[in-house]
C-alpha cells in the first residue's frame, strides 16, 4: 500500500516536473526557435504555393484551362499565406521590412502579368475556336485558290500561337498584308474576309503579347525574394540559438533528475503487479473447461494462462507456448500463419493490422492458419488492463464463403461489363470492367439509375429502349451511347436479361455490356474520311494499281476543270502539261515503286489548257500482303504561291530599278563562277564599269531621268553579254559584269571596249540628248584574288585607274595598283610637307586679246618642285589633292601667292592686266569663305578688280543657297568669276543667269579636240549664246592660227594657249607682257 | 581539480542537450497550426468553391454555386444583415449599403448610377452584391482584394456614404441593445474589424445556388431546348472564354472593346472609364474591367460598367461586336437570354 502511494506520489511529481519542463521549453522557444520554425514552414508553403500558381498560369498560357476559378483560388490561398507573414516575430524589424516589400513588389508584378496572361489567353482561345468557322463562312463566296492560301496562313497562325517564332510572325504578317492588298471591299464576301484578316492580325498581336507577358512573368524574381527572406530568417535564428543553448543546459540537469525518479517508481509498480497476478492462477481450472480456445494476457501484454483448446488450436506455436509469450509475439505468429495461408500481404503492415485490431478490442478477427483452418479471434480487456483472447474454429463456414467468392470472382474478373439492377432499375452491383468502361467508380454507381450514364449526344429513343426492357420479361439487346465520368462518350452493346429468384419471380436485371467504341470509332472514321475526301480543299484522286483513275473529289474538279465522269477510268497522264521530261516521270515512278511515296512540284494542264503548278503527293496503298492496291494522290494548286515566292525571291536578289541582279546575287554568282572555274580549270573576268558623268545628269535633269538613264545603261550592258554571263548593278552608277569561260585576257579587254563604246553613244532621256561615258576596271580569276570581295575590290581599283587615265578607257588590275595606292598616300603627305617647305611655285599662262595679241591677263598655275621627282605639273597632284582634301591648304597658298605677286606688280605700276586663279568646289566646302578672300586682298593690297576666280561647272550644279550666297559675296567685292571648262558638264547657258558669272571659259576639247571640224561649231554656238547673255568668253587650248582666226571672227573676247605661250615663271611673264605691248620691267614678288 | 571535473560534465550535457532541443521544437511545431483554427470564426476566411456541393455530373467551364456556404456564424450573419441595412453608416444618416444594393431586387438598384448622401450621383453602375464573394476582387476595376477591403470604398466615398469609421462607431455606440449584441458576439466593444466581419459574413451568405443550370450540371435536371441552344451559342460565340467558372465571370479582367475600340462611334471616355489603369497605372490596362458575373444578369439591368446599356438584348449585341467581332442575330440573342435565365438561382435567407 505504502509503495503504491509512493509510486503515485512520484508520478504526480514527474507530471508536475514534466509540465514545468514543457513550460520552460515554451519559454525558450519564444526566444526564436518556434518563430524560426514557423517562418521556415510559412516561407516554404509560400514557395510551394507560388510554384503552384506558376504552373497554373503556364497551363492557362498554353490554353489548357477552360475556367479560371482554380487559379483565383490558388491566389487566394497564397494571399492568406502572405497575411500570416505579419504574425512572424521579425515582421516589424527594419531589415525584414525591406525584404518583405521586395517580395510584395515582385508578387504584385506577377499578379498583374498573370491577369494579362488570363485575358490574352481567353481572347486567343476564342479566336482559335472562331477562325476556322469564320473561314468556312467565307468559303462559299471565295475562289478555292485564294481560300487555300488563307487556310494555309490560318494553320501557320495557330502553330505560331502555340510556338511563337519570329520568322513565322513575319511571314504571316506579310501574307495577311498581301491578301488584304488584294481585297476589293465592294465585292460581296470580301468584307467578311477583311474581318477575318482583322481577327488574324489580332491573333498575331495577342500571341506576341502573350509570349511577352509570359516571359516577363517567368522572369519576375519571386524565388529570389523568398530566398532572401529565408536566408535572413536563418541568419537571425542562428544568432538567437546562442541564447537557447545556454538555457537548455539548465533544463537538461532538471530533466535527468526527473527521469531517475521516474525509473524508481516504475520498478515499484511492476512488483505490485506481479503480486496481483498470482491471485489470477485460481481462475485456470475454470478456464480449462471452456469449449473455445482461451488465453489471458496481463497488463504488460504477456501470456499468463491458456486452456487446452488454445493449445490445440495454436499447436504450431510449439515450444514458444510458454508463460511470458508476449502479445506481440503471438501477433507475429498469427501473421506468419496468415502468410502461409494467403501468401500476400506485406508482413510489416499485416503485423500492424493485427496489433491494431487487438488493441481496439471487441472486434472479431478472422485468422487464417497455415493448416487451412480459420479461427475467429475475439479479445476483450480485463479489469486489470490485461486481455482475454477467445478463438472459435470457423473453417467450415469459411469454405462455403470461399466457394461463393470464386463464383463472384468470375463476374468480377469478367471481360464483359456487368451491371445488376433491382426491379426498380436502381444499380446494386457493377463489376470492375463496368468501372473501367464507364469511368464511374462502383461506390458512385450503386444507388443510381443507369440514367446517369446518358450522354448529351444520346438520342432519347436509345435510352427509352433500356427503360422498356426493364419490367419486361424478355431479354433485350441494343447499342447505347454512354457517357464516361470524364465526359467522354463511349458506345456499348448491351444485353439485358431478367434474373429470377427461387419462386421464379424477377428479382433483378442483369445487363451485360461490351465496349464497341472502337467499332463505332472506326465507322465514324470511315464516314469522316469520306467527308474529308469530298470536302478537302486539296485535290484528291485515287487510281487503281494499273493507274486508272477510280475516284476524284470536288476539289480535283475545281482545280483541273474536269468533271469526275470525264476522268474516271482514264490515266492521270491526261493532265500532264508536257513541261516535264520522260525522265522526270520515270524517276517519280521509280521512287514510288521503291518508297511507296513521292512528292514534289509538278506542272499540269487544266481542261482549259492552262498550265498550272501543283504540289503533288502520291502514296502507294498496299494490302496486308504487300500487294499494290491503289495509288492516292493529293495535290494543291500552288501557282499563286509560286508566283508570290518568285516575287519575294526577285526582291531579295534583283535591283528593282534595272531588274539586274543586285549585290547579294552578284556575290552569289561570283562564288558559283569561282567554284566552276576551279573545277574546270578555266578562268573568268570581273568587269567593274562606272559611269563617268552620271551625277551631273541626275542633278540637272532630276532623279527620274537618272533612273531612266540607269535603265537604258542596264539594257545596253545586257545586250552585250552572253546568256551565262552576269550583269549586275552594284550601287548607284556602278555595274559589274562576270564573263565566264574566258579564253584569255583579250576577251575581257574586248568586252571592256565594247562597253565603253556602247555607253559613249548618246542617250535619249525624254527628248534630252545626254552623253555619258564609262570607265572599266578588270580583275581576272584566278590570279587577281581568291575570294569574291578581293576580286571586286581589285576590279574597282582598276576602274579608278582607268578613270584617272582619262575617261572612256579600261584597265586590268595589276599588282602595281596596290603599290600605286601606297605611293599616292606618300605623295599626299609629301604635298602637305611641301606647302610648309615652300616647294610650290607659280607659273602663269598669258591670256591675250585675239585681235592684237595684247596681254589681257594670265592664269596662275601651280608647280611643285618636288625634292626627288623634280618639277611636277598640276596634273600630277591636283587630282590627288582634290581627293584627299589637301587642295584646301594648297588652294589657299596659291590664292595668297597670286595676290602677293599681283600686289608686287601693282606696286611696280605695271598691273594693267588681271590674274586668274582656279578655285575648286572642294576648297569652298573646305571653308574658303568670301571674307577670307577679302581679307587676303586687303592684306596683300591686290585690287579685287584684277582678280578672276575660275570655278567649275560642278560647283554650280550643286545649286544650293550656300553656293549662290558664296558667289554673290565674292562678286560683290569686285572679284570676277569665270566658269572654267565650260561645255564638258551639263550646264545649260540658260541657267547661268541665276549666278553672278562674268565670263565663260570654253574647254580646250572644243577648241583643240581631234575632230576639230565637229567641235568648233559647238564653240561657235557657245559664243553666240554667251554674247546674248552678255558674258565674256575666253577660249583655252588655242594652238594654231586657224583656231585663233575662227575664234576671233566669232567675237571671242580672250584666248589662251601654246600658240601664244606655255605657262611660264613670273619673270618671264613680265617679259612676255613687255613684248606683247607692255612697258617697263616688272619686279617679281617673292612667292615663298 | 574540481573545476576541471565540472567543465567535463557540462560538455557532456551540452552534447545531449542539442538533441533534446530538437525534440522539444518538433513538439512545438504543432502549436501555430492550432493558433490558426480561430481564423474562420473571425469571418476573414473566404468562401471556397466546393463548399458543400453535390457531385458534378457535367464537366463544363461553368461550375455550380455551392449549395451551402461553409463556416458562417449565424449570429454574425444576422448582425451583418442589420448593419448592411443601417443608415447610420452614412454621414447624414440617410443611406445604407442596401440603398444601392437592395437585396429584394437582386442586389442592385436598377439605375445606371446610384445616389449617395444628399442625392449625389456616383460614376459607375452598382454591381449586385449577390455572389460577390466569388469574384477575384471587388469593384469594377478590382481595386479591393476582398469584401472586407471593399467596405472602405463606399464608406469614405463622398458621393456614397461620405463617412469615416470614427463617426460610424460613435453613432452605433448610441444604440445600447445593438452594442450589447456586438459585445456578446465578439467580447469587445464596437470596432472596425468586427463591423466588417459581420457585414462580410452577411454578404457571403448572399448567394443564389440551385439555378436550373446548376441543377443541370449536377445531373438533376435538364435544360429547355431554348436554354440548351443558348448555352451552345454561348460557347460557340466565345462568351464562355471570359464568362466562366463558378460565377460565370468575375474571375478575370478584360478590355471593354478587345476587338473593336469601344470609345469610338461617338462615345467619349471619361476618367471613370479608364478602369484598371487607375489601379495599376499600366497603359495596357486602360478600359480594362473585371469581367462581371452573369449569374443574375437577367435581373440586373442596366448593363456595362457605366450602366449605359438599358436592355440585355442590346448588351449582348454590343458585347458580340466589341468583344468578339461578331454580329449576333436577334434569334441567337433570344436563345442566349434563355440560357442566362437558367443561371438564376434562389437566395435563401439564413435564420436562427
Amino acid at each position: 500500500m505504502t509503495s503504491e502511494r509512493m509510486t503515485y506520489a512520484v508520478f504526480a511529481l514527474a507530471a508536475v516536473a514534466g509540465l514545468l519542463l514543457i513550460a520552460a521549453l515554451l519559454n525558450i522557444s519564444s526566444l526564436g526557435g518556434a518563430s524560426h520554425q514557423t517562418a521556415v514552414s510559412l516561407l516554404g508553403q509560400m514557395r510551394r504555393q507560388q510554384a503552384e500558381v506558376t504552373r497554373e498560369v503556364m497551363r492557362v498560357a498554353s490554353f489548357r484551362v477552360v475556367q479560371y476559378d482554380d487559379l483565383v483560388e490558388l491566389n487566394r490561398e497564397l494571399s492568406n499565406l502572405e497575411g500570416r507573414l505579419a504574425t512572424l516575430e521579425w515582421f516589424d524589424e527594419p531589415y525584414f521590412i525591406g525584404l518583405v516589400k521586395a517580395y510584395r513588389d515582385s508578387n504584385e508584378r506577377r499578379q498583374r502579368l498573370q491577369e494579362r496572361v488570363k485575358t490574352l489567353a481567353a481572347m486567343l482561345r476564342n479566336a482559335h475556336y472562331y477562325l476556322p468557322g469564320a473561314l468556312q463562312a467565307v468559303e462559299r463566296r471565295q475562289d478555292a485558290a485564294r481560300l487555300m492560301v488563307l487556310g494555309d496562313y490560318l494553320v501557320r497562325l495557330q502553330r505560331f500561337s502555340l510556338l511563337p517564332g519570329l520568322g513565322e510572325r513575319r511571314t504571316i504578317k506579310l501574307g495577311i498584308g498581301a491578301f488584304r492588298a488584294d481585297l476589293n471591299l465592294d465585292r460581296p464576301g470580301d468584307q467578311a474576309v477583311a474581318a477575318l484578316l482583322d481577327q488574324m492580325d489580332a491573333v498575331i498581336r495577342w500571341s506576341s503579347q502573350l509570349e511577352q507577358a509570359m516571359t516577363d512573368y517567368l522572369a519576375v524574381p519571386i524565388d529570389r525574394a523568398l530566398g532572401q527572406l529565408e536566408t535572413a530568417d536563418q541568419v537571425r535564428f542562428s544568432r538567437e540559438s546562442e541564447h537557447l543553448r545556454r538555457f537548455s543546459l539548465v533544463l537538461v540537469v532538471v530533466e535527468v533528475g526527473l527521469f531517475i525518479g521516474l525509473g524508481v517508481a516504475m520498478r515499484r509498480l511492476r512488483i505490485a503487479r506481479q503480486r496481483g497476478a498470482r491471485a489470477a492462477k485460481r481462475l485456470r481450472d475454470a478456464i480449462e473447461s471452456l469449449s473455445e480456445a482461451f488465453a489471458l494476457f496481463d497488463g504488460d501484454g504477456r501470456l499468463r494462462m491458456w486452456n487446452r483448446h488454445f493449445k490445440h488450436d495454436f499447436e504450431a506455436l510449439g515450444a514458444r507456448l510458454t508463460k511470458g509469450l508476449t502479445f506481440a509475439e503471438l501477433a507475429t505468429f498469427l501473421v506468419q500463419q496468415a502468410r502461409f495461408a494467403d501468401g500476400e500481404e506485406d508482413p510489416e503492415a499485416a503485423l500492424q493490422r493485427v496489433l491494431t485490431h487487438f488493441q481496439q478490442a471487441e472486434q472479431p478477427h478472422v485468422q487464417a492458419m497455415s493448416d487451412g483452418r480459420y479461427l475467429l479471434l475475439t479479445t476483450s480487456t480485463t479489469t486489470d488492463g490485461g486481455r482475454a483472447l477467445v478463438g472459435v474454429d470457423i473453417s467450415e463456414q469459411k469454405q462455403v464463403e470461399a466457394e461463393l467468392r470464386k463464383l463472384s470472382q468470375v463476374v468480377e474478373q469478367s471481360p464483359v461489363s456487368v451491371m445488376l439492377t433491382g426491379r426498380d432499375g436502381v444499380i446494386e452491383y457493377v463489376n470492375p470492367m463496368f468501372e473501367r468502361l464507364t469511368g464511374v467508380a462502383a461506390q458512385d454507381a450503386t444507388g443510381l439509375t443507369p440514367r446517369m450514364l446518358e450522354s448529351e449526344e444520346g438520342e432519347g429513343g436509345v435510352y427509352q429502349a433500356l427503360c422498356d426492357s426493364i419490367g419486361s420479361e424478355q431479354t433485350r439487346q441494343g447499342e447505347f451511347q454512354h457517357r464516361r465520368d470524364d465526359g467522354s462518350v463511349c458506345w456499348e452493346s448491351v444485353l439485358v436479361s431478367p434474373l429470377r429468384d427461387e419462386s421464379g419471380r424477377i428479382s433483378h436485371y442483369v445487363a451485360l455490356k461490351q465496349d464497341i467504341s472502337q467499332r463505332k470509332k472506326d465507322e465514324e472514321r470511315l464516314r469522316l474520311a469520306a467527308t474529308v475526301f469530298e470536302k478537302s480543299r486539296e485535290g484528291l484522286l485515287v487510281t487503281s494499281a494499273d493507274n486508272r483513275i477510280k475516284l476524284v473529289n470536288s476539289a480535283f474538279c475545281a482545280i483541273t476543270g474536269y468533271r469526275a465522269d470525264e476522268v474516271i477510268g482514264k490515266m492521270p497522264s491526261l493532265l500532264s502539261s508536257g513541261r516535264h521530261s520522260a525522265e522526270f516521270y520515270q524517276q517519280m515512278w521509280d521512287t514510288l515503286a521503291g518508297e511507296d511515296h513521292w512528292e514534289g512540284e509538278i506542272w499540269n494542264r487544266r481542261k482549259s489548257g492552262e498550265v498550272y503548278a501543283e504540289w503533288l503527293s502520291v502514296t502507294a496503298i498496299r494490302d496486308d500482303d504487300g500487294h499494290l492496291e491503289e495509288y492516292v494522290a493529293v495535290f494543291s494548286d500552288i501557282t499563286q504561291r509560286l508566283a508570290a515566292e518568285e516575287h519575294i525571291r526577285f526582291q531579295a536578289n534583283y535591283d528593282a530599278l534595272t531588274r539586274l541582279p543586285n549585290r547579294s546575287l552578284l556575290i552569289d554568282r561570283l562564288g558559283t563562277a569561282m567554284a566552276e572555274a576551279n573545277r574546270r580549270k578555266k578562268c573568268f573576268a570581273v568587269l567593274f564599269a562606272d559611269l563617268d558623268r552620271f551625277k551631273p545628269v541626275n542633278d540637272s535633269l532630276g532623279h527620274q531621268a537618272g533612273d531612266e538613264l540607269l535603265r537604258q545603261v542596264a539594257a545596253r550592258l545586257s545586250a552585250l553579254v552572253r546568256g551565262n554571263d552576269t550583269v549586275a548593278r552594284l550601287s548607284g552608277d556602278e555595274f559589274v559584269l562576270i564573263l565566264n569561260g574566258l579564253a584569255d585576257r583579250d576577251g575581257a579587254a574586248g568586252m571592256a571596249e565594247r562597253i565603253n563604246r556602247a555607253l559613249a553613244q548618246p542617250f535619249d532621256l525624254n527628248g534630252h540628248q545626254v552623253f555619258i561615258g564609262s570607265s572599266v576596271g578588270i580583275s581576272v580569276f584566278p590570279g587577281d584574288g581568291d575570294d569574291t570581295a578581293t576580286l571586286l575590290r581589285n576590279a574597282d581599283m582598276a576602274m579608278y585607274r582607268a578613270k584617272e587615265a582619262g575617261r572612256g578607257t579600261y584597265r586590268f588590275f595589276t599588282e602595281e595598283m596596290d603599290a600605286y595606292i601606297t605611293e599616292r598616300l606618300e605623295l599626299d603627305s609629301d604635298m602637305r610637307l611641301g606647302i610648309e617647305d615652300g616647294q610650290f611655285l607659280l607659273h602663269f599662262q598669258p591670256i591675250v586679246d585675239p585681235r592684237d595679241r595684247r596681254m589681257l591677263g594670265a592664269e596662275a598655275l601651280v608647280r611643285w618642285a618636288h625634292p626627288q621627282r623634280g618639277l611636277l605639273g598640276p596634273e600630277c597632284f591636283i587630282g590627288l589633292a582634290e581627293e584627299t582634301g589637301t587642295i584646301v591648304p594648297l588652294g589657299a597658298w596659291v590664292l595668297r601667292a597670286v595676290c602677293e605677286q599681283g600686289a608686287a606688280w601693282q606696286r611696280a605700276g605695271l598691273l594693267d592686266f588681271s590674274l586668274a586663279v582656279n578655285v575648286s568646289s572642294r576648297q569652298i566646302r573646305g571653308g574658303l569663305s568670301p571674307e577670307d578672300i577679302g581679307a587676303m586682298l586687303r592684306e596683300t593690297g591686290f585690287p579685287a578688280a584684277r582678280l578672276t576666280l575660275e570655278i567649275t561647272e560642278s560647283l554650280l550644279l550643286e545649286e544650293t543657297p550656300d553656293v549662290i550666297e558664296w558667289l554673290s559675296k565674292v562678286s560683290a567685292q569686285g572679284v570676277r568669276l569665270a566658269l572654267d571648262d565650260f561645255g564638258t558638264g551639263y550646264s545649260s547657258l540658260g541657267y547661268l543667269r541665276r549666278f553672278p558669272i562674268d565670263a565663260l571659259k570654253i574647254d580646250r576639247v572644243f577648241v583643240s579636240g581631234e575632230e576639230q571640224g565637229q567641235d568648233l561649231p559647238l564653240a561657235e554656238a557657245i559664243l553666240a549664246m554667251a554674247h546674248s547673255l552678255r558674258l565674256d568668253v575666253l577660249a583655252e587650248g588655242v594652238e594654231d592660227e586657224r583656231q585663233l582666226r575662227f575664234l576671233r571672227e566669232r567675237g571671242c573676247h580672250a584666248v589662251q594657249g601654246y600658240l601664244f605661250s606655255p605657262p611660264i615663271p613670273a619673270d618671264e611673264l613680265v617679259r612676255f607682257h613687255a613684248d606683247a605691248g607692255g612697258g617697263a620691267a616688272i619686279p617679281v614678288a617673292n612667292s615663298s | 581539480m574540481r573545476d576541471f571535473g565540472q567543465t567535463r560534465t557540462v560538455l557532456v550535457q551540452a552534447g545531449r542537450s542539442r538533441r533534446r532541443n530538437g525534440l522539444g521544437l518538433a513538439i512545438l511545431l504543432g502549436l501555430p497550426l492550432l493558433a490558426n483554427a480561430d481564423a474562420v470564426a473571425d469571418g476573414s476566411a473566404v468562401p471556397r468553391p466546393g463548399d458543400s456541393t453535390p457531385p458534378v455530373v457535367r464537366h463544363e467551364p461553368i461550375r455550380p454555386l455551392p449549395q451551402r456556404v461553409a463556416g458562417l456564424d449565424i449570429e454574425q450573419v444576422l448582425l451583418g444583415e442589420r448593419l448592411f441595412h443601417d443608415p447610420r453608416l452614412s454621414s447624414d444618416l440617410s443611406v445604407s449599403c442596401a440603398n444601392c444594393h437592395p437585396v429584394p431586387t437582386a442586389g442592385a438598384d436598377g439605375r445606371p448610377v446610384s445616389f449617395g448622401v444628399g442625392g449625389r450621383a456616383g460614376q459607375l453602375n452598382s454591381p449586385t452584391v449577390f455572389n460577390a464573394a466569388y469574384n477575384l476582387s471587388q469593384f469594377w476595376n478590382g481595386r479591393a482584394a476582398d469584401l472586407a477591403e471593399q467596405i472602405d470604398g463606399p464608406l469614405h466615398n463622398e458621393v456614397e456614404l461620405a463617412n469615416d469609421w470614427g463617426s460610424v462607431i460613435a453613432a452605433l455606440a448610441q444604440d445600447a441593445p445593438l452594442s450589447a449584441r456586438f459585445e456578446k458576439l465578439y467580447g469587445r466593444p464596437w470596432d472596425v474589424a468586427g463591423i466588417k466581419a459581420a457585414i462580410v459574413a452577411y454578404e457571403r451568405s448572399l448567394t443564389t445556388p440551385n439555378s436550373p443550370f446548376d441543377r443541370y450540371l449536377r445531373g438533376e435536371a435538364t435544360l429547355t431546348a431554348a436554354q440548351s441552344r443558348g448555352y451552345a451559342l454561348f460557347k460557340s460565340y466565345g462568351c464562355i472564354a471570359c464568362h466562366q467558372g463558378v460565377n460565370v465571370g468575375g474571375n478575370m479582367y478584360a478590355r471593354l472593346g478587345s476587338i473593336v475600340n469601344f470609345y469610338i462611334d461617338g462615345r467619349q471616355a471619361t476618367d471613370a472609364d479608364l478602369g484598371r489603369f487607375k489601379v495599376t497605372g499600366d497603359p495596357e490596362d486602360k478600359y480594362v474591367f473585371k469581367v462581371p458575373s452573369l449569374r443574375l444578369a437577367v435581373s440586373t439591368a442596366p448593363y456595362f460598367h457605366d450602366g449605359s446599356i438599358a436592355t440585355l438584348e442590346e448588351a449582348i449585341t454590343l458585347m458580340g461586336h466589341y468583344q468578339l467581332g461578331r454580329r449576333i442575330p436577334a434569334a441567337d440573342v433570344e436563345a442566349l437570354i434563355a440560357f442566362l435565365e437558367s443561371l438564376q438561382g434562389d437566395y435563401q435567407r439564413l435564420s436562427r
